[in-house]
This record gives C-alpha cells, sequence and structure tokens, in this order.
C-alpha cells in the first residue's frame, strides 16, 4: 500500500501540491489525471522518491521514502518509476538494455533472458532486438522503455504519461493487456498519469484527479460511476469532474464572432 | 561472428567515430607513398618525417579511445545517465548497464591491434601508441576526481603524470609509469564509484532535500539587498598545512620535470629550488581552485 501524509510540494512560490494526503491500496489499478501543469508529474516524483516533498512524507508498504539509505535503495527496488521521457542508451541494443536493468534488479539470469524475448515479442520488437536504441522510431523507443519497466517484476510500477509517446494501437492494446493482468494476477500496485479521460475507463479501477493542488477526486471508478448515475457515460463524467469549464470555453470561443 | 561482434560493440565508439578515423589511417598511407614515389624520397624518409604519418594516425586514435571510454562510460561525465542510474537500486557490485567503465578484454585487443599496426610502421616510437591511450583515459579519469572531489586519487594521478615527461624518451621505463598510473586510475575509479550516492555532497544523494528546497533554503537565510552587506562575511576557507605541503610538492616536481627537459644542470638542485620556493609561498590559491 502507498500512503501520502500531508504532501506538499510548490515550485518555488507556486503550490503544486497542497497538503494531500491519500492511500493507494495493493494490487489496484489508478489513474491520476488532471488538466496541464497541475502537478500530475509531480506527485507521481513525489510517490517515487525522485522529490522531496517540502512538507509531509510518502510510505510504501510502511517503509518510508528517503528516510535512510538502506530503506530507499530496497523501495527502490519495489517500485519502479517511468518518467514519460526515459533515458535510454542510444548506443545499446535494446537487449542489452533490458538485461542491464534486470541485473539492477537482481532478476535470476536465465529468467531475465527469456522475459526479455517475451517482452520483444510483445511489442513487436524482435526483429529489432539486437539494433542499437538509436535506429528505433519514437513509438519503439517508447516500448524499450515501457519493457525496461515490466522487466525490473516490481511490485509497484509509477509510470509517467504510459500510452503517450508515439505509442501505436498494437502498443496501446498490449500495455493496457499487461497492466490490468499485472494487477489481477500478480498483485502489482500500478500508478500511471494519463491527458485524457478515455485512457481511464478501461485501465484503471481507481482515479485521482488533481486540481489546483488539491486532490479533487479519489475514488474507484465503480463509486464515481454509482455517483454520476446511469444516465452519463465514464467519460462525460470525468470531463465534468476534470474541465468543468472546457464546454463554457468551446462556447465563448464560437460566441466571439466565427463566421 | 555476430557473438564476436556484439562482444566488441559492449565498447566501441560509434560506427562514423571509427569509420572517420581508419579513413584518415588509410588517406594517411596513401598520401605518404604517394609523395614518397612523386618525390622520390624514399631513401630519406626517416629525415623527413613522412614515415611517421600513418603511426601518428594510429596513435591520435588510441588517444581519442582512450578519453572516449572514460567519457561515454562515466556518469559523472553523462547527465542524463547519472539521474537515471541515481533513481535505480545501482550499487557498485552490479554492472553498469551503460557498459563497463573499467577497462576489459575489448580494450587491450583494439589497444593491441593499434600498437601492433603502430610498429609496423616506426619499430622505433610504436611504444607512444599505448602510453597516450592509457594516459588520455587516466587524464578524463583525474577530471572525474575533481569533479567528484576525489582529491586524493587527483593528486597521486598528478604526481605520476610528470614521470611520463621525465621517461618519455625511455620506453620501458614509460611503459611502467603508464602501468602504475593505470592502476591508480583503477582504484581512483573504483573508490568514486562505491560512493556513487554522496557525489553531489557529503549527505548521501537518498537523503538529500531536492534543489528546489535547497534553493529556497538559501534564499531564505539571506537577508536581501542591500542588508546582505550588514551579514556575516564567511572568510574565505584556509588551507591546512598538510595540503599546503602536498601542494608545494606536487608543483615543486611539475616544475622541475619540466625545467630538466629544457635545460642541462644539476637536477637535484633545480628539483630542491622548485620545491622550495613553491613552499616558501604557500600556493593558497591554488588550494582555493580545488
Amino acid at each position: 500500500m502507498i500512503r501520502v501524509e500531508n504532501v506538499t510540494q510548490h515550485y518555488s512560490v507556486r503550490p503544486v501540491l497542497s497538503n494531500i494526503s491519500l492511500m493507494i491500496p495493493t494490487g489496484s489499478r489508478t489513474a491520476v489525471i488532471g488538466p496541464n501543469g497541475m502537478g500530475k508529474t509531480t506527485f507521481l516524483s513525489v510517490l517515487a522518491g525522485v522529490l522531496e516533498p517540502q512538507r509531509g512524507h510518502v510510505e510504501i508498504d510502511e517503509i518510508r521514502r528517503r528516510s535512510t539509505v538502506e530503506n530507499e535503495l530496497a523501495l527502490r527496488k519495489k517500485a519502479v518509476f517511468l518518467p514519460d521521457r526515459c533515458y535510454l542508451p542510444k548506443m545499446r541494443t535494446g537487449r542489452e538494455f533490458l538485461l542491464g536493468v534486470g541485473r539492477l534488479y537482481d532478476i535470476d539470469e536465465l529468467r531475465l533472458f527469456e522475459h526479455a524475448q517475451r517482452l520483444f515479442n510483445l511489442f513487436n520488437l524482435t526483429e529489432l532486438a539486437d539494433s542499437p536504441i538509436s535506429n528505433y522510431s519514437a513509438g519503439q523507443q517508447k516500448k524499450i522503455s515501457l519493457a525496461s519497466a515490466l522487466i525490473t517484476e516490481a511490485e509497484y510500477l509509477l509510470l509517467d504519461e504510459p500510452f503517450s509517446g508515439g505509442l501505436d494501437p498494437a502498443g496501446i492494446l498490449a500495455l493496457r493487456k499487461v497492466l490490468a493482468r499485472l494487477s489481477e494476477e500478480k498483485g502489482t500496485t500500478i500508478v500511471f498519469t494519463a491527458p485524457v479521460p478515455e485512457l481511464v475507463a478501461e485501465n484503471a479501477d481507481r482515479l485521482i484527479v488533481i486540481r489546483d493542488g488539491q486532490i479533487a477526486v479519489n475514488n474507484s471508478i465503480q463509486e464515481l460511476l454509482a455517483e454520476a448515475g446511469t444516465n452519463g457515460s465514464v467519460e462525460q463524467m470525468l470531463n465534468e469532474k476534470i474541465f468543468p469549464e472546457s464546454e463554457q470555453n468551446v462556447s465563448q470561443y464560437f460566441a466571439g464572432g466565427v463566421a | 561472428m555476430k557473438q564476436f561482434t556484439l562482444w566488441m560493440r559492449q565498447v566501441m565508439p560509434p560506427k562514423w567515430f571509427s569509420l572517420l578515423l581508419a579513413g584518415c589511417y588509410f588517406i594517411s598511407i596513401v598520401v605518404t607513398q604517394f609523395v614518397l614515389y612523386w618525390f622520390d624520397l624514399y631513401d630519406i624518409q626517416e629525415e623527413t618525417g613522412l614515415a611517421h604519418l600513418p603511426s601518428f594516425c594510429l596513435s591520435l586514435f588510441a588517444m581519442l579511445y582512450g578519453c572516449y571510454r572514460c567519457f561515454a562510460f562515466h556518469p559523472i561525465y553523462q547527465d542524463d545517465y547519472r539521474e537515471w542510474l541515481a533513481q535505480t537500486p545501482w550499487s557498485y557490485t552490479k554492472p553498469l548497464p551503460r557498459g563497463p567503465l573499467f577497462l576489459v578484454a575489448q580494450d587491450f585487443l583494439i589497444l593491441g591491434i593499434i600498437s601492433l599496426l603502430s610498429y609496423c610502421h616506426s619499430s622505433e616510437h610504436w611504444h607512444l601508441t599505448p602510453a597516450l591511450f592509457f594516459t588520455a583515459h587516466s587524464l578524463m579519469c583525474l577530471i572525474s576526481f575533481l569533479l567528484i572531489r576525489k582529491f586524493r586519487s587527483a593528486y597521486v594521478l598528478t604526481f605520476v603524470f610528470s614521470s611520463l615527461l621525465y621517461f618519455h624518451a625511455m620506453p620501458v621505463l614509460l611503459l611502467i609509469s603508464v602501468a602504475i598510473m593505470s592502476i591508480i586510475s583503477h582504484l581512483g575509479l573504483r573508490e568514486s564509484l562505491l560512493t556513487f550516492d554522496k557525489w553531489s555532497g557529503e549527505i548521501p544523494y537518498f537523503l538529500q532535500t531536492n534543489n528546489q528546497t535547497a534553493k529556497e533554503v538559501a534564499r531564505n537565510n539571506t537577508l536581501g539587498w542591500p542588508y546582505d552587506l550588514m551579514g556575516p562575511v564567511s572568510s574565505p576557507a584556509k588551507p591546512n598545512r598538510e595540503w599546503t605541503i602536498a601542494i608545494a610538492l606536487l608543483t615543486g616536481w611539475w616544475s622541475f620535470s619540466v625545467i630538466q627537459q629544457i635545460t642541462d644542470g644539476p637536477e637535484f638542485l633545480w628539483l630542491m629550488i622548485s620545491i622550495g620556493l613553491w613552499v616558501w609561498h604557500a600556493p593558497h590559491f591554488l588550494i582555493h581552485m580545488l
């Protein structure tokens, strides 16, 4: 379980997260959404221990982040953070990179080789497995970075915008199914950010909405649906919660004299 | 063959870079042979220095490769790599995902081939090729030690560097100096990687607050213009006696090594005068620079 206690994070005088407290249950798939610049990535970075919040703290399985070197190293093994633009050694091949990452997480060598091959098959990268990453397209680079997170076999996956970055429909489908099965069968806790509500309904069972530095919504999708009633779709309900001013902005735009 | 290529790829520079250097080498051979043939200079090729042109190209390649092996694989020189690595559970006992930082068998194979080619062109000066490789590699290590503030390793390495000047005309002693230098570089690299989490300060990386916080703390501690002028002024750090003497010895030894290259005379006297001068003037500015 991830526990966030009174976390405050601000850049200069601009507060991004203000006194946030919440819990993310083990084995859940949690989507973090919100307007641009409202702190989705900051929130994930705080969970990942990349940022130390000005106030408050984060605990994963009751171990406090950044408390001691030993604790932090143990948590880094347990919780993997994949930023939107992940570092990739362009001169190494995809296979070398995946094996290198797997070794960082002490994965058994035989299992590592076999898992790497399965990941190449999953993302249709088999032919490029032994080519330098510099030869990969943007979408293929996104796939190899996702594969690098999956090969760690970590219990917690913190993924920043995993469905963006040029991923093709086959890649999106594969990722969606893999995340769902990891969560259901292995109890992996997945927290990911998404720019649009359309990605949430099918990929998450919990939702966190961040607005103006506060948690506007933190609930399971089922409960949110029940709250919205049977008339509206999930997207409609989310749009109302996340972007309430969008409809009004569109109306104002066309009212401003568009022929 | 594929296995061998993959094995070599672990340390090889980018393809364009290797091809460029190989191209320069072959052009140097063609140009040399053409000039020797056209002007009929075969009898005096040693005097003209033309015979050494391909060997010079190989030495240049060895030097650039030495720099590359440290620069491309050391996390201190690759910001993205270092930041990513700091977010993983990497520790010294695990291999570096980008590739080996320490010299490996592939390096010695490449160096062996270059040295052999160099020997074919110039049996007198072939030893300069491996010497330049190790010197360039150690120089990049030295810079990394300074960046990580591993001053002890940097100091010892700087001391040994001067011996290259001293022994440059004596192949066996030069290669022994180079071997010692490489061992020191290796130990220094090992020490640097062991303390990876403390590269950005005395507090382990994992326990530091983020930069934003640090900046804000710094800002809160200042009084603001113009009241800063009334605040306490931090005096420049006073160098301790041990470091003053160590720097004096180093600069004295370097001065001596350089002077004895350009003048003939009582070498021991030069050494004593150099060290004496540096100790007397206590080079505080050097310590401040560090």
